[in-house]
């Protein structure tokens, strides 16, 4: 086993920029997360074609669209950390690959709690079996199921390949999610590019809605970023923790 | 406001319990790392 590629190099100069770096970063994702929960409850206007609890439940819109955009973007660097991995074989990658889909997990199951509350108002069940929530449910748990395949496997680098072919395959159903509400028949309301005439509970956006969208996904890929880089020095920890224990052995 | 509230705490709890996940995580491999560090500098006395 490389040792060069588990164990983090020893610059203390370099290591205590990049912490200031991510305390920063840290700073600037409570900042914007905190701007969205404002904007989101108080900024943006009510949408007028709505009423009673459907018009207050329609800013969890907000929230809904900023976890599944950061759970896009999760999902997208795993891809991109298991093509690298399979090109250029450092288990850096790989982490990157492990701790995104961790954290698309976590922002996939807020986009789907957070749907299913808005639901209940708008379409009177918490849940229901329409393509775009069962496509969901069906790309987490395949995510779900790459880390549980991942803690099967004992060797670093069998595991980072594995992985990462497991990774390619599965990031197909992201896409399939996306268009699930525009290929089937769906009552899921579109907001992006294209309109659903059998979507119920669809609204138009204002100008203070469109502003807020932009904080809630600006927010969420700081937050998604902030994780993922804390995450992925506790893998590289980790790895560095079991280079040692083997060297010891 | 209810399933607003309920919503917004949900989201966020969810984000809370992965954070801190991380963090006691974190705890438990700074630890791991010291006792290893320490056994090791013990054996090559």
């Amino acid at each position: 086993m490389s040792t060069s590629t588990l164990t983090a190099t020893t610059r203390p100069t370099t290591q205590r920029s990049s912490h200031v770096g991510w305390l920063i970063l840290s700073l600037l994702t409570a900042i914007t997360m905190a701007a969205l929960m404002g904007a989101a409850l108080l900024y943006a206007k009510p949408a007028l074609n709505l009423a009673g609890d459907e018009q207050m439940a329609q800013r969890i819109f907000y929230i809904h669209i900023g976890s599944v955009i950061g759970c896009f973007v999760a999902f997208l660097m795993s891809l991109i950390g298991s093509i690298v991995y399979l090109n250029k074989r450092n288990l850096d990658w790989d982490r990157v690959a492990q701790a995104s889909v961790e954290i698309g997990i976590v922002l996939g199951m807020s986009t789907t709690l957070a749907g299913s509350i808005w639901s209940k108002p708008t379409w009177n069940t918490y849940w229901t079996w329409d393509p775009r929530l069962t496509t969901t449910t069906i790309t987490l748990l395949i995510y779900i199921a790459y880390l549980l395949f991942r803690n099967g496997i004992d060797n670093r680098y069998t595991r980072a390949r594995f992985s990462s072919i497991y990774a390619l395959f599965a990031f197909l159903s992201v896409p399939l999610t996306y268009y699930s509400a525009r290929w089937f028949r769906s009552i899921h309301p579109i907001v992006f590019n294209g309109a659903n005439p059998d979507a119920q509970g669809s609204f138009n956006i204002g100008e203070t809605m469109s502003q807020t969208l932009w904080v809630a996904t600006i927010g969420y890929c700081l937050l998604f970023s902030t994780l993922l880089i804390f995450r992925w020095r506790q893998l590289r920890l980790q790895d560095r923790i079991d280079a040692l224990r083997e060297e010891m052995e | 406001m209810v399933y607003l509230t309920a919503a917004f705490i949900g989201v966020w709890l969810l984000v809370t319990i992965y954070v801190l996940y991380l963090g006691q995580r974190q705890g438990q491999l700074e630890q791991e790392l010291r006792a290893l560090e320490e056994a090791r500098g013990e054996r090559g006395r």
